[in-house]
């Protein structure tokens, strides 16, 4: 594609809409061959057309570079989101005498419950006292399956069996992490497609009541055009379905604070669903699930992210 | 939807085609379909198209997306839902990636069959994943069916020869098997999942795959037919959003049937697949064919 942009642009000193076309073009095939959405790989390419149009080149030889840089630029910009430091929110929140509460949300079979597991594994490698919250009371297996988890790692489950109420069970389990003097309250909630009211009030209704400290959508890394979809419906149905979110409500306005992305051993080099379902909701990739034991939990690397994106 | 571009032109031409080709490809990719699998298909509806005569009393553009439709049925199979493969008893291995809804799918369509008035006994041959054996037997009694399980210190290969064994000695009519989910390149689980169907010689292998799914759907089907000769696939995961594209990768990889589609997490949301309602979808263009029809 360098071939055709220079055979483009030779004799001009300034780049035209024109010139860049094709060569626009064919990243944004790239980027969806690399799985991301249609939509997003569009507006990505528009943005950086926009800011590439009218410069002038110093060289010709230099173009390649010159629009790769753009999109390294681009992309690693939209990647790298501000985080959120756990460990250290939990200190404060250990000081304060609270457990520091985080609610794990997304749709059917992404891998809440597991890289909840995961994230309990690694708080406790770091020190930090944890509690399970076994919150699907819907799912057949899925207490038994926290259970389990629960008893391999040592650390103690608050549940009670199914058909109950999630975001009481929830508020009961923080009761007790805190009587305990846990740290942390990990929330496990059932899987729902983003479409289904009902349950998306649901969860609203969880995360008001409880007030969490952090809101983690769980997103697997094999999605396509989904993705955004997903993260949109999920941040507008915490904001909006609420109780009381409509005459303005009390607390804070709740959104996604951070993505899991999971799954990313499953996936190749098309890993293009990190930069969906980040330039859809804001949110940072906080943690990253590359399989299915205990330690296969990684930050996002996001330079091998981009490398992988415009290879 | 996509195809307003073309004119009243008697003729389907390489020009006037341009443009509504690029929208059934743009509708297709939003669909994740599979890139590879988008190209090919564009040059089919090209070459079909090309120099057609239009039909008297027919515009261009109701032709063009009749051929559209027409090729995105017949690379689903042709019309009409597929059934399972005969046989006494019917075996039938469930297959696919972790997390995509083997499991309740295989509750779902021990229901199905148990309609049909047929006996079904399913068979748990995931050790691995944590409570996996209690969440199939959970779902056996919800639609009270029996569930084989051995506990998870048997080897998967010999859970399932065993189950089926039971099944026969039994008359049962139909045996289900559940295994874990697998990567495609996993190859000690590949080689398991290998030896289960030497073991129990299903008469259809299903691959469960999610309607989610994105661009990886083309080569995981293509690993798991080549590995284990798929009979079929069952879409889940359709009551979402999704357009659910994965399907038009499933066939043409594979050149296997969707059997059934699952939407929703209930014991009943199981159904037939049809490949002209999935071509409406895929397209997002339900309003194209009633125009057609009329
Ligand atoms: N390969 C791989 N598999 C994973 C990963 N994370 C989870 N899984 C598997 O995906 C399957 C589903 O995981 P769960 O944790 O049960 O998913 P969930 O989102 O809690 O599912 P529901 O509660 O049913 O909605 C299990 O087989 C997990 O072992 C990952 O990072 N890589
Ligand atoms: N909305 C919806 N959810 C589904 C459908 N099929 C399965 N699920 C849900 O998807 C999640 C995963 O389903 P499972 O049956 O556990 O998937 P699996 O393939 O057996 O998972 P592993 O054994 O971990 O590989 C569960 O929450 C199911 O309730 C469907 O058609 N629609
Ligand atoms: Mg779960
Ligand atoms: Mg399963």
């Amino acid at each position: 594609f360098v071939g055709k942009l220079a055979l483009s642009v030779v004799g001009s000193s300034a780049l035209s809409a024109a010139d860049l076309a094709p060569a626009l073009e064919d990243m944004k095939r790239r980027l969806m061959e690399r799985n991301v959405a249609e939509e997003i790989a569009a507006q990505v390419v528009d943005s950086v057309a926009h800011s590439l149009e009218g410069q002038k080149l110093s060289s010709f030889t230099g173009v390649g570079q010159f629009v790769r840089r753009a999109f390294e630029d681009s992309l690693s910009g939209i990647l790298n989101k501000r985080q959120v430091d756990v460990l250290h929110d939990i200190k404060r929140a250990r000081a304060r005498g609270k457990p520091y509460v985080v609610v794990f949300c997304g749709v059917n079979g992404v891998g809440k419950s597991t890289n909840l597991a995961k994230i309990a594994y690694w708080l406790g490698q770091h020190g930090c006292k944890v509690q399970l919250a076994a919150c699907d009371t819907f799912r057949a297996g899925a207490v038994e399956q926290l259970k389990t988890h629960a008893m391999r790692l040592g650390v103690p489950l608050y549940e009670r069996g199914y058909e109950k109420d999630p975001a009481k069970v929830a508020a009961e389990a923080i009761r007790v992490a805190q009587r305990d003097g846990r740290d942390v309250v990990l929330v496990d909630t059932a899987g729902r497609m983003q479409d289904n009211e009902p349950l998306m009030r649901a969860l609203s209704n969880l995360i008001s009541l409880n007030q969490p400290e952090l809101v983690l959508f769980v997103g697997e890394a094999l999605v396509g055009n989904d993705a955004v979809d997903q993260l949109v419906k999920f941040n507008r149905s915490l904001a909006d379905l609420a109780p009381g979110a409509a005459a303005g409500g009390p607390a804070k306005r709740q959104v996604i604070d951070g993505i899991v992305l999971t799954k990313f051993d499953t996936i190749d080099d098309k890993v293009g669903a990190a930069l969906s379902m980040v330039y859809a909701s804001g949110a940072p990739v906080m943690f990253v699930g590359c399989g299915q034991t205990y330690v296969d939990l990684k930050k996002l690397n996001v330079r091998s992210v981009v490398n992988s994106l415009l290879k | 939807s996509a195809f307003k571009s073309l004119n009243a032109d008697a003729k389907l031409t390489a020009e006037n085609m341009k443009g509504p080709l690029r929208d059934v490809r743009r509708a297709l990719l939003e669909a994740d379909v599979s890139l590879p699998v988008v190209r090919r298909f564009i040059k089919k509806v090209e070459e079909r198209a090309l120099g057609l005569e239009v039909l008297e009393g027919v515009t261009p553009q109701v032709q063009f997306v009749k051929i559209v439709s027409d090729e995105l049925v017949q690379l689903m199979g042709a019309e009409g839902s597929k059934d399972l493969n005969p046989g006494q008893p019917q075996v039938i291995l469930m297959a696919g990636l972790q997390g995509v809804g083997k499991t309740t799918a295989c509750g779902k369509l021990a229901a199905f069959l148990k309609k049909r008035r047929k006996s079904v006994l399913m068979v748990a041959t995931d050790v691995y994943r944590p409570a996996a054996i209690d969440q199939l037997v959970k779902l056996g009694s919800k639609v009270d069916v029996p569930v084989f399980e051995l506990g998870t210190a048997v080897s998967p290969v010999e859970i399932a020869r065993q189950g089926v064994a039971k099944a026969k000695a039994e008359g049962i009519d139909v045996v289900i098997v559940d295994t874990a989910g697998r990567l495609q390149v996993d190859e000690n689980l590949m080689a398991e999942l290998q030896n289960i169907k030497a073991a129990v010689h299903p008469t259809d292998t299903l691959l469960v795959v999610d309607a989610m799914t994105g661009q990886e759907a083309a080569s995981l089907v293509k690993t798991f037919n080549d590995q284990v000769d798929l009979s079929g696939a069952i879409l889940t995961k359709m009551d979402g959003d999704s357009r659910g594209g994965a399907a038009l990768s499933v066939r043409e990889v594979s050149g296997k049937p969707i059997k059934f589609v699952g939407t929703g997490e209930k014991m009943d949301a199981l159904e037939p697949f049809y490949p002209e309602r999935m071509a409406q979808r895929i397209l997002g263009m339900g309003d194209m064919l009633t125009l057609y029809e009329k």
